[in-house]
């Protein structure tokens, strides 16, 4: 006998249905109009409502999420209910009465679900898979390339000659590398996890220029030969930031890849403990972090191997919040890992991050076969530098003068291609990095100011070229909210009466204290700003203006 | 194995030295590791850290010296 196929039907509000949902069952004349045969009814599944979804007005192109508004009010929510019915022929005739019906919004599938993380013993598809699923092709034809792009390897050292005889030919600048101790040579470092990292970043960027931050050659007393102290981290980063504020200006767009990290809390004082890394914004490793983003590098750390499914042995079992300090960093991109068939990897450390809650921000390609240094290049260690190797090819025509690093992680987040539980999920973030949802949002950027009167000359290369035009008919109210940094105010405007967290006109997004809102046209009236701290504490100053 | 720290200090550009720092009351009787330096961590903030060694009561310190803003642990770090 066939398998019966289970069902959601998705209801309109019927004072009925809504005082179904807290009774014990659903008496079945509650939903009589749904007599079909072969369709039964499951009475033990009490109608679950659905807040009514709107699309958001104002949203800025680079704002994340939200972006929806959703009215929990039970009359302009839905109702779903469960059923199964015998077979296809039984579909078809529960979706025709389903579609007459007024009191129905439609029929779907109900299909069965678990937990989807994969543990596989052997690489799953090539360094060529992750170039067609990051469509590299694409970028290169608008010349993202990494060109003139300074990406940092900040791990085991980088050993070039190991990347050329697989193909990978990027530029090299020893003189802005770094060792840890003398007597290393940058560029010609053992072939380890570092030239695995450099060979994955060279993917979607094959004309950067690589800088080899031996980091975990470090040799500092009390460590073994693959690892290093934070200190030492503290002492590289140093050098990463005189590049950025020492050097001439323009600096140059400079992508920090970190595939390292801590893998057990016993290795860090306790939380609470003044002197704590994983979740103190005030060490300072978490500080000169902050000092670089702030300079315009785009910082990218890889959320750890302590996924609950098979995590490394290293974390030694815990993997609970196993995403620590900086690793959680509100200013940098966390990279968790799936593979190129887009299945997160049981090992990929889930959050809530221990610095910010909202980590991994995304997920990148992992245990793939590639750099030939280990038999997959594997664990988020692998997925990092793909990431960052993407948006090294970005920063080839969008500098951070064009882009904060802030807004390219908005607008990376925000182009994902959504995995996992609709929207952010810990095990995923926002969902795998996409190029072309990215580009896409890039490109949606690009507006030009049209004044009144100006004749405006532009041009059209090809078929559903674009381009936008913005065309200013008022004045406008702006509001500019400067605050402290490590904190993330947020702004709530809303005319006539005061906003809460729910109820606004408009709101400033962005996981900083720093916030911009621009009314257009504004009308007159009074409006009321709340300023709410997100996280965090500190002075802020406020400033409106017309214009 | 010997307990290690970074100390965070908050010095103005006259104060920036290694030098300068070993002599302050509190730090003069540390361990301070002279190879690892005096490194700028935020220079909007003008904070520094350095790396010492041994017993320290963090507490005592930054009550003792008001350049000290925070004592904070040197945690190993792994390739993952």
């Amino acid at each position: 006998m066939a398998a019966k196929i289970p069902v959601l039907i998705q209801m309109r509000h019927t004072p009925e249905l809504s005082a179904a949902m807290v009774a014990a069952t659903l008496a079945p004349t509650t939903v009589e109009s749904i007599t079909v045969p072969g369709f039964s009814l499951d009475q033990s599944y009490t109608p679950v409502k659905v807040p009514d979804r709107q699309p958001r007005e104002q949203i800025d192109h680079l704002e994340v999420g939200r972006l929806f508004t959703f009215d929990p009010r039970p009359e302009v929510s839905t109702y779903l209910i469960r059923g199964e019915v015998e077979d296809e022929d039984a579909l078809e005739r529960l979706a025709d009465t389903v579609a007459a019906d007024p009191n129905c919004v439609g029929v779907f599938s109900d299909p069965r679900i678990s937990a989807i993380a994969v543990c596989p013993a052997n690489p799953v598809g090539s360094d060529e898979d992750v170039e067609t699923r990051l469509q590299t092709a694409s970028l290169r034809g608008r010349g993202m390339d990494g060109s003139n792009v300074l990406v940092a390897i900040v791990d085991t050292g980088v050993n070039l000659q190991h990347l050329s005889d697989r193909g990978k030919n990027p530029g090299f600048d020893a003189a802005k590398s770094w060792t840890p101790v003398s007597g290393l040579v940058p560029g010609n470092m053992p072939v380890d996890h570092g030239t695995m990292c450099a060979f994955d970043a060279c993917i979607a960027a094959p004309n950067c220029t690589l800088l080899d931050y031996a980091l975990l050659m470090s040799q500092t007393p009390g460590g073994s030969a693959m690892d290093g102290f934070l200190s030492d981290a503290v002492k590289g980063y140093n050098k990463l930031l005189s590049l950025l504020i020492d050097g001439p200006e323009p600096a140059p767009p400079l992508v920090v890849n970190n595939s390292w990290g801590m893998f057990h809390p016993s290795w860090d004082f306790e939380p609470g403990h003044p002197g704590n890394y994983s979740d103190n914004p005030d060490h300072p490793f978490n500080i000169i972090v902050e000092s670089l983003e702030d300079a315009g590098a785009d910082i990218l750390f890889a959320s750890g191997n302590c996924g609950p499914t098979c995590p490394d042995g290293r974390c030694q079992g815990v993997t609970h919040r196993p995403i620590y300090g900086a690793n959680s960093h509100p200013g940098v991109l966390c990279v968790g890992a799936v593979t190129v068939d887009k299945v997160l990897l049981g090992y990929s450390s889930q959050g809530p991050g221990r610095l910010e809650r909202d980590k991994p921000d995304l997920c990148a390609y992992s245990h793939f076969e590639g750099s030939g240094v280990y038999a997959a290049d594997g664990g988020t260690s692998a997925a990092c530098p793909v990431a960052a190797g993407v948006v090294a090819a970005i920063r080839s025509v969008y500098p951070p003068s064009a882009i904060t690093p802030a807004q390219l992680r908005n607008t990376l987040r925000r182009g994902c291609e959504d995995l996992g539980q609709v929207g952010f999920d810990y095990g995923h973030g926002f969902g795998v990095i996409d190029v072309p949802g990215t580009l896409s949002i890039l490109d949606g950027g690009r507006v030009r100011e049209l004044k009144l009167e100006e004749v405006a000359a532009e041009t059209l290369e090809e078929n559903g070229d674009t381009v936008m035009f913005r065309l200013n008919i008022g004045d406008a109210l702006n509001l500019e909210l400067d605050g402290p940094q490590g904190v993330d105010f947020d702004i709530y405007v809303r005319k006539g009466e005061q906003p809460t967290t729910t109820e606004y006109d408009h709101r400033g997004y962005t996981s900083s204290a720093d916030e911009k809102i621009r009314i257009q046209p504004v009308e007159p009236g009074e409006y009321f700003i709340m300023v709410r701290s997100y996280r965090g504490a500190g002075d802020f100053s406020l400033k409106a203006f017309l214009g | 194995m010997i307990q290690r720290y970074l100390i965070t200090l908050q010095l103005s550009p006259q104060e920036n030295s290694l030098e300068y720092v070993k002599g302050l009351p509190g730090l003069k009787e540390l361990e301070i590791d002279e190879s690892y330096g005096l490194i700028l961590i935020s220079p909007k903030r003008s904070l520094y850290t350095i790396r010492a060694s041994g017993d320290i009561d963090a507490d005592r310190l930054i009550s003792l010296q008001p350049k000290v803003k925070g004592v904070h642990g040197d945690p190993k770090i792994t390739p993952i």
